[in-house]
């Protein structure tokens, strides 16, 4: 803002483009007056554009005025007012030729019609006649004023005083000598500048000089009266000699008196006289030059005043705020900082001054600060900044800056403004870690639950923790005290991942040291006077600090995780406290991961085992299966031949059929037969073990009712109800699945055999994701708790002569159900009645249950 | 018997259980009294029988016995390789032959079919069932079915 201003207050403007932009500006305004219709808006434009008129011609040294056709004042300027001494209020609409000495007034006349003519212009000289009827000279030049029609609608003038110019040539016409006086008399009062009491001594010195006097005194007005100001040469009384005395005036009133004094009685001559008032009128004029000098001068240091007063409290604003301010020229350099931001900063304000503003940003925002401060970045643009602070530290800023333009929209400069966010950005910044630090910590988690070795939990938790704690070399060492050994199982060194080694539990740090699990941070490895031999090494790689935290469970220290940085005190508070967050957690996980390998171990031992027993299993089964085959098989050439031989002997015997040899023959053949239905229902049995299962699609609906139809032989003579309800289709071998659901409903059929009235139902059973058949009788039933004995070989719950049957059917039912993958199990009330279940299990299950029958 | 020229024979048992032998036997006579029977108490022995080999030699340009019964366990040479060597022979190798067998191993079963046995038959453990079983098969291979060299019903006649 400074700049510009001063800019502008500095900077020389051409007097011929002021008369360009008044001649524009009256222009509009004389334009604006030609619309009489609407007047009412003209006048207040008009006024406006006077207005701007008067400032922009207010500080010029040229008179200038326009006026219309009829000569009428329409605008004057302060230097005009000087000239005549008339404020333009006055002046306004007045005749201009009513201010010009009656003398020059025709050639004057006759200059205007040249110019209504179309003439080119001359410039003229005339004597203006003052308020103070005083004559000045003046040199005055017109220009037509014309309307966008080209219309002329008045003159345009500028008026210079040449007053003292006229004198000069006055007095050169009187005397070349007095000329020369006066030359050396304006060269005087020139070099003495605008100072009137300067001036005042030489216009007196030359005075005396000139008259001869012996003394000249300078009088100008004190209150009322005139006081002595000036005085050269001796003091001549009033009453012996004589003194020429001329007044000092200039446009407006009289200053002052110049008197010259001889002892002797008319002692100046007409000359002398003429040179006094010379002298008088030169004075006159430079002492109204200089009193206008100082008035102007004066109003000048008011504004400065005003404007320091005002930057003052601009600047005292600025300096109270909290925000930090800058201002910085065309070339970012910066010319001013309020106190906030040299605080800031850290640096006196004086530091600051004349250097660049991105020398004071750290250099990942300068990218950002290109697009905050280039020219592109408007205002109300912010953008987070960091600032490097004198002592090193950082500040980050909310920084906002404007550009300052010029006239003409050029860039002159730039003022910013920095909030100081860095508390706000320590607390994004201790979120985002904290946010990290807990996805480190989920990540672990999930680890922890997939099943992982140690080394690759090791090296997970390692990966992490060198995203948030910056180290050259990182390790995970596990501790075994009974072997006094450390193994390395994670690390990193350079960004190149460590191999897997072991070494002595003492090179680390004694091993009750290790034992009590604590925090250990070397800040410099340098500085330790015995280092142990692990401090040694990473002393040999160029580190210099290390962090140790030790993998604690269930409060034994199982190990350690190290962090080393090739710069010492590398490590603060929130590393320590990151690395100790990591560590609970791997220590768990790896712990967890060893378990797991020992669990995955022991399992694999376990089912090792199992797979030997199975085998041991199998192999005993199938051998049993062939030994009960063999068995069955030979047993029958035997048998058959007993109950043969038994046979072809009671028939022999027939003609006594009261012999014992008789009796005995027909019990040999019972014995016979018995024995052959139980190795024929045995073989059966061991041979299902050696068959294929042939499973697909059965319906058991058509397969019931086909087994009760072959069943109704033995239900001959007997009142027996078969309730078959909608059952369902299985998948199974058909073969065996036909002998199960015989077997049990023929035993349905047999155990019914006391009721009067049996009543059978089959319906569908479920259990276990399994579809099967049930079948209820009403029959004499057993206890429940007997169940179990049902399905084994030779078991019976009844005695034979009660129901006849070996013991071997459920058995087979069992078997056929087990090689399906089914199950069959049994529930009952003695004398209610029972009820049988099979199911022949899913096909993926009975693959299963085939392998180990 | 050793003077004369051997004679043809009807059936050839080959069992080297005495007791079924004795058992069987008379079940054949059952179906046909005056049919000629002969045993062969191991493998070895009803491949010389056979083909007319070692002690039977004599027996080279006798016709093949209508029926060979042939048990599976036999002693020397069993029932299969018996089948195999019989089958193998281009002189007697169309003899029919049905396997007598006590178990009903699946895998057995089409083994002896794959060798070329006529038929398979599981002897039963009953008494009676066995009875039944040898009549039925003296009915069939003796009377009802025909081989070349005796008309068919032959046997029947002589009933």
């Amino acid at each position: 803002v400074f700049p510009a201003l001063q800019d502008l207050l500095q900077r020389p403007v051409p007097g011929s483009v002021l008369v360009g932009v008044a001649a524009a500006l009256l222009l509009t305004l004389l334009l604006l007056g030609l619309e009489v219709r609407r007047r009412r808006r003209v006048d207040r434009a008009v006024r406006m554009a006077r207005g701007q008129l008067r400032t922009v011609t207010a500080t010029m040294r040229e008179g200038v005025i326009a006026y219309d056709l009829d000569r009428r004042f329409s605008f004057a300027n302060p230097a005009f007012e000087r000239l005549t001494g008339y404020p333009s209020e006055d002046l306004r609409d007045q005749e201009f030729l009513q201010y010009i000495h009656p003398d020059d007034r025709p050639a004057l006349l006759a200059e205007w019609e040249r110019l209504q003519r179309g003439e080119p212009l001359r410039d003229q000289e005339y004597r203006v006649v003052t308020r103070g009827r005083q004559v000045r000279w003046s040199s005055g030049s017109w220009e037509p004023l014309r309307d966008p029609a080209g219309r002329q609608i008045g003159y345009l003038g500028t008026e210079f005083d040449i007053t003292e110019r006229k004198l000069a040539e006055e007095a050169m016409r009187l005397d070349t000598e007095l000329f020369q006086a006066i030359i050396e008399v304006q060269r005087s009062v020139g070099a003495a500048g605008l100072d009137s009491a300067t001036v005042m001594r030489v216009i007196a010195e030359q005075s005396v000089r000139l008259t001869g006097a012996g003394g000249a005194v300078i009088e100008t007005m004190q209150g009322d009266g005139f006081a002595p100001r000036v005085r050269v040469g001796a003091e001549v009384p009033a009453s012996t000699g004589s003194v020429l005395s001329v007044p000092l005036q200039d446009e407006q009133q009289t200053l002052g008196l110049l008197k010259v004094m001889s002892a002797q009685a008319n002692a100046f001559t007409d000359r002398d006289t003429k040179a006094v008032r010379l002298l008088g009128g030169l004075m006159g004029a430079a002492l109204g030059h200089a009193a206008a000098f100082e008035a102007r001068q004066s109003r000048l240091e008011e504004r400065t005043r005003a404007l320091q007063e005002s930057e003052q409290r601009f600047k005292q604003l600025v300096d109270a705020a909290q925000e930090g301010i800058w201002v910085a020229d065309d070339r970012g350099m910066i010319t001013y900082v309020n106190q906030r931001m040299a605080e800031m900063l850290g640096y006196q304000n004086g530091a600051l001054l004349g250097r660049a503003v991105y020398d004071f940003l750290d250099p990942g925002s300068r990218t950002g600060a290109q697009r905050a401060l280039g020219r592109a970045g408007g205002a109300g643009d912010s953008h987070d900044l960091r600032f490097r602070r004198k002592d090193g530290s950082e500040v980050w800023g909310l920084v906002s800056a404007s550009p300052i333009l010029g006239r003409g929209g050029a860039l002159v400069g730039t003022v910013g403004m920095v909030t100081d966010i860095t508390e706000r950005k320590r607390a994004e910044e201790r979120l985002r870690r904290s946010a990290e630090r807990l996805a480190v910590l989920h990540d672990l988690d999930q680890a922890i639950l997939a099943a992982r070795s140690p080394a690759e939990v090791g090296r997970a938790a390692l990966g992490r923790m060198r995203r948030m704690v910056p180290c050259e070399r990182c390790s995970v060492v596990l501790f075994d005290f009974s072997r006094r050994e450390a193994q390395l199982i994670a690390g990193y060194a350079g960004g190149l991942a460590l191999g897997a080694t072991a070494m002595p539990l003492d090179q680390f740090a004694p091993v009750e040291v290790l034992r009590r699990g604590g925090v250990r941070y070397q800040e410099n490895i340098a500085t330790v006077e015995e280092p142990s031999p692990q401090l040694r090494q990473l002393l040999d790689e160029g580190m210099r600090s290390v962090l140790t935290v030790p993998l604690v469970v269930e409060g034994e220290p199982i190990g350690e995780v190290s962090l080393a940085s090739a710069s010492a005190s590398a490590f603060d508070a929130e590393h320590r406290d990151i690395a100790l967050e990591i560590a609970t957690p791997l220590a768990i996980a790896i712990r967890h991961a060893g378990l797991r390998d020992e669990l995955g171990r022991r399992t694999a031992e376990l089912e090792r085992r199992v797979a030997e027993q199975g085998a041991a299993l199998r192999g005993a089964t199938v051998e049993l299966e062939t030994l009960l085959y063999a068995i069955s098989h030979d047993l029958r050439a035997p048998l058959r031949q007993i109950g043969g031989f038994a046979q072809l002997l009671l028939e022999d015997a027939q003609a006594h059929p009261d012999a014992a040899a008789h009796q005995y023959a027909r019990r040999i053949t019972r014995g016979t037969a018995r024995l052959a239905s139980l190795v024929d229902d045995l073989m059966h049995l061991a041979a299902l073990g050696r068959q294929d299962l042939l499973r697909r699609e059965i319906d058991l609906g058509t397969l019931v009712e086909d087994v009760v139809s072959r069943l109704e032989p033995d239900a001959a003579g007997r009142a027996v109800e078969w309730r078959i309800e909608e059952l369902p289709t299985v998948d199974c071998d058909a073969t065996l699945a036909r002998e199960a659901v015989t077997q049990l409903l023929a035993n349905a059929l047999k155990f019914t055999r006391p009721r009067e009235r049996a009543v059978i139902t089959i319906r569908t059973a479920t259990a276990e994701g399994q579809t099967g058949i049930a079948v209820q009788d009403n029959g004499v039933g057993f206890r429940t708790g007997h169940a179990s004995k049902l399905f084994g070989i030779f078991q019976r719950l009844h005695r034979t002569d009660e129901f006849e049957g070996n013991g071997v059917g459920l058995a087979l039912v069992q078997r056929i159900a087990l090689r399906h993958g089914g199950r069959v199990w049994a529930e009952s009330e003695p004398d209610v009645g029972a009820t049988f279940y099979l199911t022949f299990g899913s096909p993926a299950g009975a693959r299963r249950s085939e392998r180990t029958p | 018997m050793t003077e004369a020229p051997p004679a043809a024979i009807d059936v050839l048992l080959v069992e080297d259980d005495p007791d079924e032998v004795e058992l069987t036997l008379p079940l054949l006579r059952e179906v046909a009294a005056d049919c000629r029977v002969e045993v062969a108490r191991d493998g070895e022995e009803a491949l010389d029988l056979l083909l007319g080999r070692g002690a039977h030699r004599d027996r080279i340009g006798t016709p093949p016995p209508r029926l060979v019964l042939l048990d599976l366990k036999l002693p020397r040479l069993d029932g299969l390789e018996v089948l195999r060597a019989l089958r193998a022979s281009p002189r007697v190798g169309g003899v029919p032959v049905v396997i007598l067998t006590s178990s009903g191993d699946p895998r057995e079963l089409a083994q002896c079919y794959h060798l070329g046995a006529n038929s398979c038959v599981s002897k039963p453990i009953g008494f009676e069932e066995f009875r039944s079983t040898i009549r039925a098969l003296g009915r069939y291979w003796l009377e009802v079915n025909a081989v070349p060299g005796a008309p068919v019903g032959a046997r029947a006649a002589t009933r």
